[in-house]
């Protein structure tokens, strides 16, 4: 996979290696060009939102060389090279996301931030937490999510907890930014300039508008180890054009990859959406991952604040078996915290079929 | 949608990589300024000078540490860098005149240029007044000109991909008649950075009816040439009812534009004149607004103040000279720097850039008449006026004292004394002999 003759102007390469949360890592090679790209966008990101770059910036993200940890934390003087060679930055900080939430938060306070990025399922611990204790960031003006789907719900539950709204983007690591999400708008536009994502039908025909298909990317300018056509796992909905005026084509939604789908006896299968709303309901549930074990079974993990009585759980049971459609054969267990994948990254859902 | 967002591709400089383009270092420099100009057009007045005043005290700031002429001259100013510079203080640092170029001499250089700003280069100004100047130039105020040529093209939205035509001074002489000099693209500015069309270059000392011939030939897309030159061409070109259908516009350089022209321009060939204002010694002073006659002070380039003769800011309307301060010349510092020409203010303008606006460039002092009572002006001779009483193709009028002017004529025979007396009168005034 890696060219034989990579032209000498595309600069030194180096090796990255996907976060393996498929159980399947995938070594890439980059190239200096492939990293110009990646902070290029970096920086369209920032200005498609429109971000203040005087401003703070904090991040609760992965951070594999275990150099922010809680309680202090990484402090730098710029946002990070993509932007801060480029144009003069605020300070930004980062700590770990194997962070409990608890500490998150505590350190959040103690930050005086303006831009948070994180991930979708941290982000959504952390809004409950602060919802729980009524705690905002006043000088809080965005979240960014990344690096996971984000459900539609959380959009709502930043709102409702900080008053503030969520920019989300699509990235790979094999390729970098796939989409980034329209300027005042939920859904997505494709980084055409980056790579060529096509998204298609079970026949291999472009999917239509409203119509959802695995998403197939080819990268415009990796001459190491180009990828061409690479089906990276994931399926989204295709859009219709935007109004903004910006013809990179749309999508709607990134329903998510195919380990995250749900399949029933019958063979139908879908991405399942949950909503912790529904579990409070019938049961005290902090954080919950449903394992599809096999065609008929689920193991369900659960943090709750005590120990549920039979009642509350055969309640679950019955939530979790209408949302589904399917009387799934279900065990629970119960842990202080769900441990995430080995990049940060969880998973609400996820088939072991 | 921003005029950035019209812009060709840049020209490709890495193997297999042909958009989007990761430019050549030194593109990727000029497109890096463009982007900024593309913002700081739009600004309002104030944050345009604030930023300007922030890059003038670290220029002040230079020029007193290293430019032995300017460490004297400033010596009584209070200033001092850390503190802000206010137009108060600004209007105390005494006026640079030609003539002080010339008596500094080297004094006027600077004995430690930043590294950073490359490589110095020295040119002389025209010396149309006989006084000709020697300016030290750097790598940065290089690329500086070579920006707000690009933003010129921008503004004027020129199809980059036509053919340019350049009829002007041939240093070199190597673009003479009948063939003229043929390049590849447009010039450093353009070729380096964007892909363009190709460009040819005549000599502007060929005669009038030979440079219409090699335009007919050319059929270029856009022409350049100086505002006289150019009056010449459409007096030639209206006599022999020639139309150059390629163009789509001209643009006029170097000398003053008398608006006649542009009228003339739109009547024989239907385009318009897009006029610029620069200096050899300071770049770009100001380019024609987009759209509008009037122009905009290229303001990241130059602090550009227009003074009355108590040295205070004109306001709109009033005409008042013209002083300038190159804001990026470090190797040879020239600050509040009288030019020699004169300019109205304008108002600001309708199209929202923040940039200040000129209204109209007067022109030089030896370009007024003086009338024996003492009232001076600017005199406009609209060629066709001329032509109408006599066959005439080109004009010079020269003040050689209070009441006489010497007026050089190229005619299609020799004029009669009725015709030689029916339009001097009506301009200068009875009391002058011609």
């Amino acid at each position: 996979m890696h060219s034989r003759a990579l032209p000498k102007s595309h600069g030194k390469i180096g090796t990255i290696s996907t976060s393996g949360s498929t159980g399947k890592p995938v070594k890439v090679l980059t190239t200096e060009l492939t990293a110009i790209m990646w902070n290029v966008l970096t920086l369209r990101d920032y200005l498609w939102r429109r971000c203040d770059f005087a401003a703070k910036l904090v991040a609760l993200r992965y951070d594999p060389n275990k150099s922010a940890g809680y309680p202090d934390g990484k402090q730098t003087k710029s946002w990070g090279r993509s932007s801060g060679g480029a144009i003069t930055t605020g300070p930004a900080a980062i700590l770990s996301i194997m962070t409990p939430v608890a500490q998150q938060v505590a350190w959040l306070a103690r930050q005086e931030v303006n831009y948070l990025i994180t991930y979708p399922s941290n982000l959504e611990a952390i809004l409950r937490h602060c919802r729980e204790k009524k705690i905002r960031f006043p000088t809080l003006r965005e979240v960014q999510t990344m690096s996971e789907l984000l459900k539609p719900s959380i959009r709502e539950l930043c709102r409702e907890v900080w008053d503030v709204p969520i920019s989300d983007m699509y990235t790979c690591q094999e390729a970098g930014y796939i989409a980034l999400q329209c300027p005042g708008r939920e859904h997505y536009h494709a980084q055409s300039e980056n790579m060529i994502v096509e998204v298609l039908n079970k026949d291999g025909s472009p999917s239509q508008p409203g119509e959802t298909g695995k998403v197939v990317i080819s990268h415009l300018h990796n001459y190491a180890s180009p990828l061409i056509r690479y089906d990276i796992g994931d399926f989204a909905e295709v859009g219709e054009p935007c109004p903004c005026g910006r013809t990179l084509p749309v999508l709607k939604r990134v329903v998510g990859r195919v380990r995250g789908m749900v399949t029933l006896p019958n063979g139908d299968q879908f991405w399942p959406f949950f909503s912790n709303r529904k579990f409070n309901e019938v049961a005290p549930v902090r954080q919950y991952q449903i394992v599809q074990k096999t065609l008929d079974s689920l193991e369900i993990n659960l943090v709750t604040d005590r120990k549920l009585v039979v009642k509350e759980e055969d309640k679950l049971r019955d939530v979790i078996a209408k949302r589904l459609g399917h009387p799934f054969a279900m065990t629970f267990s119960y842990f202080d915290e769900i441990p995430r994948g080995k990049s940060g990254k969880f998973e609400d859902f996820k088939s072991e079929l | 949608m921003n005029e950035i967002s019209d812009l060709p591709i840049p020209t490709p400089s890495m193997a297999g990589n042909l958009w989007p383009v990761v430019p050549s270092q030194r593109a990727a420099t000029i497109l890096a300024l463009l982007f900024q100009l593309e913002q700081s057009q739009w600004w309002a007045p104030e944050r345009l000078q604030a930023a300007q005043f922030r890059q003038a005290a670290e220029l002040l700031r230079h020029a007193r540490r290293t430019v032995p002429y300017y460490g004297k001259r400033f010596d009584h100013i209070a200033w001092r860098h850390g503190q802000p510079l206010t137009p108060e203080i600004w209007s105390e640092l005494p006026l640079l005149k030609r003539e002080d170029i010339q008596g500094a001499g080297d004094r006027l250089h600077s004995r430690a240029l930043p590294k950073s700003h490359g490589k110095i280069a020295t040119i002389s100004t025209s010396g149309s007044t006989g006084k000709p100047v020697k300016v030290l130039t750097t790598e940065l105020t290089a690329t500086m000109w070579r920006v707000f040529s690009q933003r010129d093209i921008i503004w004027r939205r020129c199809d980059l991909s036509g053919k340019l035509a350049a009829i002007r001074f041939d240093r070199m002489k190597r673009a003479a008649y009948p063939e003229g000099l043929a390049a590849k693209s447009w010039g450093i500015g353009s070729g380096a950075t964007l892909p363009t069309g190709p460009a040819v270059v005549l000599s502007i000392t060929t005669p009038v009816e030979d440079q219409l011939e090699w335009l007919q030939r050319q059929q270029p897309d856009y022409l350049i040439t100086h505002p006289t030159n150019l009056e010449a061409l459409l007096m030639y070109a209206a006599q022999e009812r020639v139309r150059l259908t390629s163009l789509k516009e001209i643009q006029t350089i170097s000398e003053v534009l008398n608006p006649s022209v542009r009228t003339l321009c739109r009547e024989v060939l239907g385009v318009g004149v897009n006029d610029m204002y620069t200096t050899q010694e300071a770049g770009y002073l100001a380019l024609q607004c987009p759209g509008q006659e009037h122009y905009h002070v290229q303001a990241e380039n130059v602090f550009f103040e227009i003074l009355d003769d108590r040295g205070k800011q004109c306001a709109p309307g009033q005409v008042g000279k013209v002083v300038v301060t190159s804001l990026h010349n470090f190797a040879m510092p020239l600050i509040r720097y009288d030019i020699g020409d004169f300019a109205e203010v304008g108002e600001g303008c309708s199209c929202g850039r923040g940039l200040p606006v000129i209204k109209h460039i007067a022109g030089r002092v030896r370009g007024m008449v003086v009338l024996p009572d003492g009232r001076r002006h600017w005199p406009f001779f609209g060629s066709g006026k001329f032509s109408s009483v006599a066959p005439i193709t080109q004009f010079q009028l020269v003040q050689k004292t209070l009441d006489t002017i010497e007026v050089k004529l190229v005619a299609g025979r020799t004029l009669s004394e009725g015709e030689e007396r029916s339009r001097s009168r009506q301009k200068s005034g009875p009391s002058c002999r011609c």
